[in-house]
C-alpha cells in the first residue's frame, strides 16, 4: 500500500544543509490505521508531506499503490492525489463561502463528477460523520469538532486509497479529540481505509494501531498494538 | 472540471468580491460602450450620409445632360453626340438593370396665386410624370392625370405661401432691421407654414417676353393633382426651399410656345429650345450603375454618376471607425489594467484557498482556467453594463440630435453585431487581462500556501 524506502530529506538554506529525515524505511499495509509520532522538529510533518507528494525527496522512495510519487510531475501528482490521497487538516483548512456540502463535494469537482451524484456522495458521508443537520451551514456557523468532521469527510469523498492525517485534534479540547480520534477508528473499520495520522501527543498515538516513531529525523520505533495498548 | 463548476466558481467570487467587481466592471463597461458607440457612431453616420447623398446625389442613377444646352454647333459630322434624343432614351429604356428613364426639361422659376390672395414661388420643370414614383418620390396626395393644365407639387411648393400684404410687410421689416436674428427667424418659421393646395387650382405668373423691361404676365391655370411627400431624413428647413412643380412635356410645349409667340423672331434660350435639357436613368442596383454607364457612353451620350462620393464617404467613414474603435479599445486597455491589479491582488488573497484546492487534487489547468473564467464573467458581465450604458449614450445624443437638429427620426443606431463586437471585446479583454494572474495562481506552491505560521 504504501512504501517508503531509504528515504532522506535535506532543506537547503543557502550553503547550510539542514538533514531533517535520515534514511526512513517503513510500510503501510491495506486497512492500518498509522499514528506518526514525534515531538516538534522531529521531521514528522516533513515526512507526511513527502508521502503526500507536496514536496519532493532528496533521497529515497514513495511508493503509493505501488507508484513512485517522488518521479511524478505536478500534474500528475494533482491527478494522483485527486484520486488517492485524502487530507485532514490541523486546522480544517474549510472554504469559508462554501457550505458544508460543498466543502465536502470540492474534491469531487475537480474529478469532474457530476453535481447530483456529489451531492448524494457527500450527504451520505456527512450523515456518517454526524453532521446530517449541518450540510447546508456554513464553517463558521460550526464548532471546531464540527468542522473536524466536514474536513474528514471531505477527505473520504474520494474513496482515496490513504488519508493523512495531520494533527488532526491539534485544535481541539480534550473531549472533542477523543470524539475525532473515535470517528477515525471507526471509519478505518467500517470503510477499511488506510489512514496516517500525525501527532505530538502520545495519547492520540495509543488510539492507533500502530506507531511509528521519529526522533530528530531518524525513524526510532515501530510499534504494533497488542490488545488496545502499543508497546 | 465541468464549464458549470468552473462558471459557479467563478461568479461566486465575483459576488464576494463587490467593490473591486463592481470598479472593474465600470472599467470595463466604459470601455465596450465607447467601442459600441463609436461603432454605431461610424455606420450610423455612415448610413446617413448615405441616405443624405442618395437623397440628394443619388448614387443609383446616371444623369445624362444634353450637351445640345451648351453647344450649338450642329455643323460637325458628329452632330448628335451629346445630344439626348427620344430614339437614344428608347435604347435605354430597353437595356438591362434599366429601372426607369426620366427626362426633365426646366422651364423656370416663376410666381403663382391662389384663391385671389396666397402667393408663391415655384420651380417649373416638364417631365414624363409617370416616371415621378420610379425616382422615389412618393405621392402625399393625388397622382398623375390625363387631364391637361395640371400640376404635381412638391411638399415645399405649398411652404411660406402669404398675401401681398404680408409678402410687402416682410420685405419692409427686413430692409429696416437686416441684422436681427429673431426677426429671420421668426421669418424662417414662417416659411414653413403649409397651405393645402391639393386640387387646388392654381395661376400660374409666367412672363411670357422674358424681358424684366418689357414684362408681360400671362396667367396659365394650373390644377393641383398630386403633392409629394416630404423627402425622408429631410428637414423642414430644407424642404421650404424645395418648391419644385411637375408638368408634362405637352404643357410645358404650350408654355414655350406661348413665349415664342410673344417674341418672334428672338431664339428661346439653349435650355428652353432643346426637347430635354437632361435624362436620368434609374438603376436596379449600385453595382450596375458603372456597367451600364459605360453602354450609355457608347450611345454618344454624356452620362454622370455619382459612384465616387460614396467610395469617398466609405473611405472617411473608416477613418471615422477605425480611429473610435481606436479609442475604444485604448478605454479597455486602460480597464484592463484595472483586472489585472484586482486579479493578481486577488490571487494573493486567495492563495491559501488556492492551496487547499491544490492538495485536494486540483491541477495547474484547473486553476488557471478558475482564474480565467472568473475574469470572463468579469468582462461578460461588463459587456453587458457596457450595452446598456451605450443605449444610454445612444438615446442621449439622439434626443440632443433631435432637439437641435428637429425632425422625429433616430439618427443614431445600434445593430446587433455591434453589440457582439462590444460584448467580444469585453470577455477578451477579461479573459487577456486574467492571464497573468491565473498563471500567477496555478504557480502557487501548495505547501507554502497551506502552512500557517
Amino acid at each position: 500500500m504504501l512504501r517508503v524506502e531509504h528515504l532522506s530529506h535535506v532543506f537547503r538554506n543557502g550553503s547550510e544543509d539542514t538533514p531533517v529525515l535520515r534514511d526512513i524505511n517503513f510500510t503501510i499495509h491495506k486497512g492500518e490505521i498509522v499514528a506518526l509520532l514525534g515531538s516538534s522538529g522531529s521531521g514528522k510533518s516533513t515526512l507526511l508531506n513527502l508521502m503526500a507528494g507536496l514536496m519532493k525527496p532528496t533521497e529515497g522512495t514513495i511508493l503509493i499503490a505501488d507508484q513512485a510519487i517522488e518521479k511524478m510531475s505536478e500534474n500528475k501528482l494533482a491527478e494522483f492525489r485527486r484520486t488517492n490521497i485524502g487530507f485532514i487538516f490541523q486546522a480544517y483548512e474549510l472554504i469559508s463561502h462554501m457550505t458544508v456540502r460543498e466543502n465536502v463535494e470540492l474534491p469531487l469537482v475537480f474529478q469532474g463528477v457530476k453535481p447530483s451524484s456529489r451531492k448524494e456522495r457527500a450527504l451520505s458521508l456527512l450523515e456518517k460523520v454526524g453532521l446530517k443537520e449541518k450540510t447546508e451551514m456554513f464553517p463558521s456557523q460550526l464548532s471546531g469538532g464540527q468542522q473536524q468532521r466536514v474536513s474528514i469527510a471531505r477527505s473520504l469523498i474520494t474513496m482515496p486509497t490513504i488519508v493523512f492525517a495531520d494533527e488532526p485534534t491539534g485544535n481541539l479540547d480534550t473531549k472533542t479529540e477523543n470524539e475525532i480520534i473515535d470517528l477515525l477508528v471507526e471509519l478505518n473499520q467500517s470503510l477499511q481505509l488506510t489512514f496516517v495520522i500525525v501527532t505530538h501527543e502520545k495519547e492520540v498515538a495509543d488510539r492507533t494501531k500502530r506507531i511509528i516513531q521519529l526522533r530528530d529525523g531518524y525513524l526510532i520505533d515501530q510499534m504494533v498494538e497488542t490488545g488496545g495498548q502499543a508497546t | 472540471m465541468r464549464i458549470r463548476d468552473y462558471l459557479n466558481i467563478g461568479w461566486d467570487q465575483l459576488k464576494r468580491r463587490k467593490v473591486v467587481t463592481a470598479m472593474c466592471t465600470i472599467g470595463i463597461a466604459i470601455g465596450s460602450a465607447a467601442i459600441i458607440v463609436a461603432l454605431s457612431l461610424g455606420e450610423s453616420a455612415q448610413q446617413y450620409a448615405q441616405e443624405q447623398v442618395n437623397s440628394f446625389l443619388k448614387i443609383d442613377e446616371i444623369t445624362i445632360t444634353n450637351e445640345a444646352n451648351t453647344s450649338q454647333d450642329s455643323s460637325s459630322s458628329d452632330s448628335d453626340r451629346g445630344i439626348i434624343t427620344k430614339q437614344k432614351l428608347d435604347i435605354i429604356a430597353q437595356l438591362p438593370h434599366v429601372k426607369a428613364v426620366g427626362t426633365y426639361k426646366s422651364i423656370g422659376n416663376f410666381g403663382f396665386s391662389v384663391d385671389e390672395t396666397k402667393e408663391g414661388r415655384l420651380e417649373l420643370t416638364a417631365t414624363n410624370l409617370e416616371s415621378l414614383e420610379a425616382f422615389d418620390n412618393k405621392f402625399k396626395q393625388g397622382g398623375i392625370s390625363e387631364q391637361e393644365n395640371t400640376v404635381v407639387l412638391s411638399y415645399g411648393a405649398m411652404m411660406g405661401l402669404m398675401d401681398q400684404e404680408a409678402m410687402e410687410a416682410r420685405d419692409k421689416q427686413i430692409r429696416a432691421n437686416p441684422n436681427d436674428e429673431a426677426l429671420w427667424e421668426q421669418f424662417r418659421e414662417m416659411d414653413k407654414i403649409v397651405t393645402p393646395l391639393y386640387q387646388k387650382q392654381l395661376k400660374l405668373k409666367v412672363d411670357v417676353t422674358q424681358d424684366l423691361n418689357n414684362p408681360k404676365i400671362v396667367e396659365i391655370p394650373l390644377r393641383v393633382v398630386g403633392v409629394l411627400a416630404k423627402p425622408s431624413g429631410v428637414s423642414d428647413n430644407q424642404v421650404s426651399w424645395m418648391k419644385d412643380a411637375y408638368i408634362s412635356h405637352a404643357l410645358a410645349d404650350q408654355i414655350t410656345d406661348l413665349m415664342k409667340a410673344a417674341r418672334p423672331g428672338t431664339e428661346l434660350t439653349p435650355e428652353l429650345s432643346a426637347e430635354f435639357n437632361k435624362a436620368v436613368v434609374k438603376v436596379d442596383d449600385i453595382k450596375n450603375v458603372e456597367t451600364l454607364d459605360k453602354t450609355i457612353k457608347k450611345l454618344r451620350l454624356t452620362p454622370q454618376n455619382n459612384l465616387h462620393q460614396q467610395d469617398r464617404l466609405a473611405e472617411q467613414f473608416a477613418i471615422v471607425r477605425t480611429v473610435a474603435l481606436g479609442v475604444g479599445l485604448f478605454v479597455l486597455f486602460i480597464a484592463s489594467i484595472s483586472i489585472v491589479v484586482a486579479m493578481t491582488m486577488s490571487t494573493y488573497q486567495r492563495r491559501r484557498q488556492i492551496g487547499i484546492m491544490k492538495v485536494l487534487g486540483a491541477n495547474l489547468a484547473q486553476i488557471r482556467n478558475m482564474f480565467i473564467v472568473e475574469s470572463a464573467l468579469l468582462g461578460l458581465v461588463g459587456g453587458v453594463f457596457g450595452i446598456l450604458f451605450s443605449y444610454w449614450v445612444v438615446w442621449g445624443i439622439n434626443a440632443l440630435l433631435m432637439a437641435t437638429e428637429g425632425g422625429d427620426q433616430s439618427i443614431l443606431f445600434i445593430s446587433t453585431w455591434i453589440l457582439g463586437v462590444g460584448i467580444f471585446f469585453a470577455v477578451l479583454t477579461g479573459i487577456l487581462s486574467g492571464i497573468y494572474p491565473a498563471i500567477s495562481a496555478s504557480r502557487t506552491d501548495a505547501l507554502t500556501a497551506i502552512k500557517r505560521d
